[in-house]
């Protein structure tokens, strides 16, 4: 039973089976890890032998990194009737479907985001080129069919059903999946019908728009025509493309899918010519190699969004387009990517502010020791400048002009005795006198004391007007340090409170879930649908009149205001919720997934980030205070040094008056 | 704060083609005892095996009305990964009309909102297994299956547990009713979710050959 041999007559054992389908078992092989074996439910009819052995001879080293060919055939008996092939082990690949599902992806590839969709698109155009370069027709293009790797690497499987050319003649291909069969092909027996490259490349192009539209079929949309929408297989075959730019196909793209025709232009124009009428003329379609260079264009243009580490789009859209679907009520359908980013930082939230906060306490410190030095005389010398000689000879002259004044009264007085001489001493006396007055009030030393007086005076005014026109501007600016500082220091809590909000988000979460478990389950229980005794058709429709329809709706307080409902009925009815109620079972299993909680951490985390960014931000604007600072306070040291310099020596010159 | 929506329910992260199916369960007082927790073994299998199948699990979408004394949405449309078999206890009479009713009404508005979206479904499943005969008014529910199953809004599936009312299960149903052989409930899912998974796997709209399970080693007789 599990013994099989290959056209050469060596005996072929299988293994543990791997997987099923319609057509055949998979086995492994025993002895060689990198073969397996299909065997087929129903023995090859001589067609189909013929075919399988038309294709082990197509199977290249170059073909064989793209699809499972087979490459022998097995027989039950020596010469017995094919059944089955042996074929390259495909290992650690899954299905398509896996990857462009964003509920698969999540789980199955939560790191990979629109880059890597659209780098396994490349990958699909680069096997269906290759295949088509060697005149093979895939056929039975599907989901299940095409297999992708973690790396983005594809291969085919289920090869058999090729259509290929060989010995002169074309063996055909006589299966297909509707979703994936183009317009022309629709409704129609795949018996005897020659597939061609066109009729893959529709196939090809459904493909690349499920990877690229979060798993979407392009023919599937909101129906505008008259009458009941169409399956979606009467939609292909009516060349209703839901996301066309140009034609009027009657059918709209569903809420919260990518405008494809706004993102991604040049693509759009190949989806439109591969899904609208003409597609389906002979080579119409755009070529594997066609998309391909489209798809590498658009993976190079592709940044990342500020907004959400998760989202990549194309850089010459101005907003992400992720975002808006989001914003739209769409799920982040790269939130496992984001989560993943931010998967176990955790840690981050909590990390110590010392390290940034550290230099903002040193230059708030320093702002506020940054004051003007009270000037100390002590320390200032200066020599008294020397009463100038003019005044000393002027000095001398009064007092010689004073002694004269007093001869001359003496000279008044001993006129008594000789009368005549009294003019004489009076004129001279008055003459002396007031030579004497002037000389002294203003050429002598009192105007000098004067001057000297006022300028101690003046220079220590000055001195006090500039200390405290100083202490003002540079308070001005440490004024603005503080209300800088402040504003830091409400940031530097903001960012203190992120992990206890955090985990506050992550607790709310966790009750709303339990919390939304019951109320969907009370709410999925109708009273119009229940049979409850006392409650009949007539007090049920009052009910709903009074918005009750659920058992959610039920309580106490909502009843009371229900007249004609008997007390028993009441009762009734809240005891029926209660019953329910008490089935109710909460769902630990579904505790917060890592992607939902990785999710509110990359919010979080990209909050300190900004708010990290806003102190450090904050630092430099402290040091452009803290500079203006230092160099209000020099300047206005040099100028008080300068009028300290000139008071004390007023001082001097005060002091060093004679008494 | 905003909520991430979880599993595969939603149209955004899930808009593979859907195969709604109601599943229209007895739970009267005559299912009491073994029969009950067989049936309840037989959804905990069909949930797993759904779950198994990758396409399968985001296409196939289960809705559970039960009726014993009372009409009950057991459960309301989700795909497998999110389907918690509800624990099932037997009590009361059988209101199998309102039953039949509810779940007509169910797989409507359930297009309904599949259209709204932009998503493409495949011919609902209404799947009904008793043990008795109804309790209450049930004809007009049968004119509805009729109607449903001519103009092709859903297949009606009727099964008979040992005690069960065959005559009005065949005016019930355009098809022809089958017979639980002993209580083999396990089998019956097992063959349900293989059906869906086939179908799961078809065009929407055609018809899909599915495997008889009244064979010999099948689980029913007609
Ligand atoms: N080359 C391979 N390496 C590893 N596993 C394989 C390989 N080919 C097929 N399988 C496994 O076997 C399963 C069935 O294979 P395949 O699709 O070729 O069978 P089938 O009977 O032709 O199916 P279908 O009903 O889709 O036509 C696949 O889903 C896959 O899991
Ligand atoms: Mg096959």
């Amino acid at each position: 039973m599990t013994d099989y041999f290959d056209p050469r007559g060596n005996l072929v054992r299988l293994g543990k089976k791997l997987g099923s389908g319609g057509e055949g078992n998979v086995f492994e092989l025993q002895g060689d890890l990198r073969l397996v074996a299909k065997i087929y439910h129903r023995p090859a009819t001589m067609a189909q032998a013929e075919k399988l052995d038309a294709m082990t001879t197509l199977a290249t080293e170059d073909l064989l990194r793209f699809a499972a060919l087979p490459i022998a055939t097995l027989t039950q008996t020596r010469s017995g009737p094919v059944a089955g092939i042996v074929m390259p082990r495909i290992r650690d690949q899954a299905e398509i479907h896996t990857l462009y599902s964003p509920a698969h992806r999540k789980s199955h590839y939560p790191d990979k985001d629109w880059g890597f969709l659209i780098h396994v698109a490349m990958n699909v155009a680069a096997v269906f080129d290759s295949l088509h370069q060697n005149t093979i027709v895939i056929g039975d293009v599907n989901q299940g069919n095409v297999l992708v790797s973690t790396r983005g690497t594809v291969t085919l499987i289920d090869c058999d059903s090729f259509q290929v050319s060989a010995n002169g003649r074309i063996y055909p291909c006589e299966v297909g999946v509707a979703h994936f069969t183009p317009p022309e092909l629709q409704g129609q027996s795949f018996h005897g019908t020659v597939r061609t490259t066109n009729h893959d490349l529709f196939g090809l192009a459904i493909l690349i728009f499920h990877l690229l539209c979060m798993g979407r079929h392009p023919f599937a949309g909101r129906f505008t025509g008259v009458g009941e929408p169409p399956p979606l297989e009467k939609a292909i075959e009516q060349f209703r493309y839901a996301y066309s730019r140009n034609v009027k196909t009657n059918m709209l793209p569903p809420p919260q899918t990518l405008m494809v025709p706004a993102v991604m232009p040049a693509l759009a124009a190949l989806f439109e010519r591969a899904f609208t009428k003409g597609s389906e003329l002979s080579e119409a379609r755009p070529t594997a190699t066609e998309w391909h260079v489209a798809l590498r264009d658009l993976k190079l243009q592709l940044k990342p969004c500020a907004a959400d580490l998760g989202h990549k789009y194309p850089n010459y859209l101005g907003t992400c387009p992720w975002c808006a679907l989001e914003r739209e009520g769409a799920p982040n359908l790269f939130a496992s990517v984001t989560a993943h980013l931010v998967d176990r930082r955790e840690g981050e939230l909590n990390a110590s502010l010392d390290q940034l906060w550290k230099p903002l306490l040193d230059l708030r410190q320093a702002a506020s020791d940054c004051v003007l030095q009270k000037v100390s005389f002590q320390n200032l010398h200066v020599t008294a400048n020397p009463i100038p000689a003019e005044i000393e000879q002027n000095q001398s002259f009064a007092l010689l002009l004073g002694r004269c004044f007093l001869g001359m009264l003496a000279l008044l007085a001993a006129s008594w005795w000789f009368p005549p001489m009294l003019y004489i001493a009076t004129a001279l006396s008055m003459g002396f006198g007031i030579w004497w007055f002037v000389l002294n009030r203003y050429y002598g030393l009192q105007p000098e004391i004067d001057r000297r007086e006022k300028r101690l005076r003046d220079s220590i005014a000055r001195l006090r007007v500039l200390e405290s026109e100083g202490a003002k501007e540079l308070d001005s600016i440490r004024l603005a340090v503080e209300q800088e500082f402040h504003r830091l220091d409400l940031t530097k809590a903001e960012i203190e409170g992120l992990r206890p909000r955090y985990q506050a988000d992550l607790d709310a979460l966790n009750l709303q879930r339990e919390r939304r478990q019951l109320d969907a389950y009370l709410q999925s229980h109708l009273i119009r649908s229940t049979t409850i005794s006392f409650v009949n058709d007539w007090q049920k429709s009052t009910l709903e009149s009074f918005g009750i329809e659920t058992a959610y709706d039920l309580n106490e307080i909502r009843l009371a205001n229900i007249n004609g409902l008997s007390q028993i009925a009441r009762s009734a009815l809240l005891d029926w919720k209660a019953a329910i109620q008490k089935k109710f079972k909460f769902r630990p299993r579904e505790k917060i997934p890592n992607v939902d909680r990785n999710t509110i951490l990359a919010r979080y985390l990209r909050q300190r980030e900004d708010q990290e960014q806003a102190l450090m931000s904050g630092r430099s604007s402290l040091e452009l205070l803290y500079n203006q600072l230092q160099e209000v306070r020099s300047r206005y040291q040099q100028r008080l040094d300068v009028a300290a310099q000139q008071a004390k020596q007023a001082e001097a010159d005060v002091l060093s008056l004679p008494e | 704060m905003d909520q991430i929506p979880f599993g595969t329910n939603d149209f955004a992260e899930n808009p593979e083609p859907r195969v709604p199916c109601v599943l229209l369960l007895d739970v009267s007082g005559s299912m009491g005892g073994q029969p009950i927790s067989e049936l309840n073994e037989g959804l905990t299998i069909y949930k797993d095996e759904l779950v198994a199948d990758s396409l399968a699990s985001k296409r196939v979408e289960v809705a559970v009305v039960t009726f014993g004394g009372m009409v009950q949405t057991a459960c309301d449309f989700t795909t497998a990964d999110a389907f918690y078999p509800p624990n099932l206890t037997a009590t009361g009479d059988t209101p199998m009309g309102a039953a039949v009713n509810q779940a007509v009404d169910m797989v409507h508005e359930r297009k309904q909102i599949y259209r709204a979206n932009g998503i493409a479904y495949y011919r609902p499943w209404i799947f009904l297994i008793t043990d008795g005969a109804p309790t209450d008014e049930w004809k007009s529910a049968a004119q509805r299956v009729i109607e449903g199953e001519t103009s092709k809004a859903f297949s009606f599936f009727a099964v008979g547990v040992e005690g069960a009312n065959m005559d009005i299960l065949k005016q019930l149903s355009k098809r022809e009713p089958l017979k639980l052989k002993g209580l083999r409930f396990r089998d019956l899912f097992q063959w349900l979710s293989n059906s869906q998974q086939s179908v799961s796997r078809s065009t929407p709209g055609d018809e899909v050959p599915l495997q008889n399970p009244t064979t010999p080693d099948g689980w029913a007789a007609v």
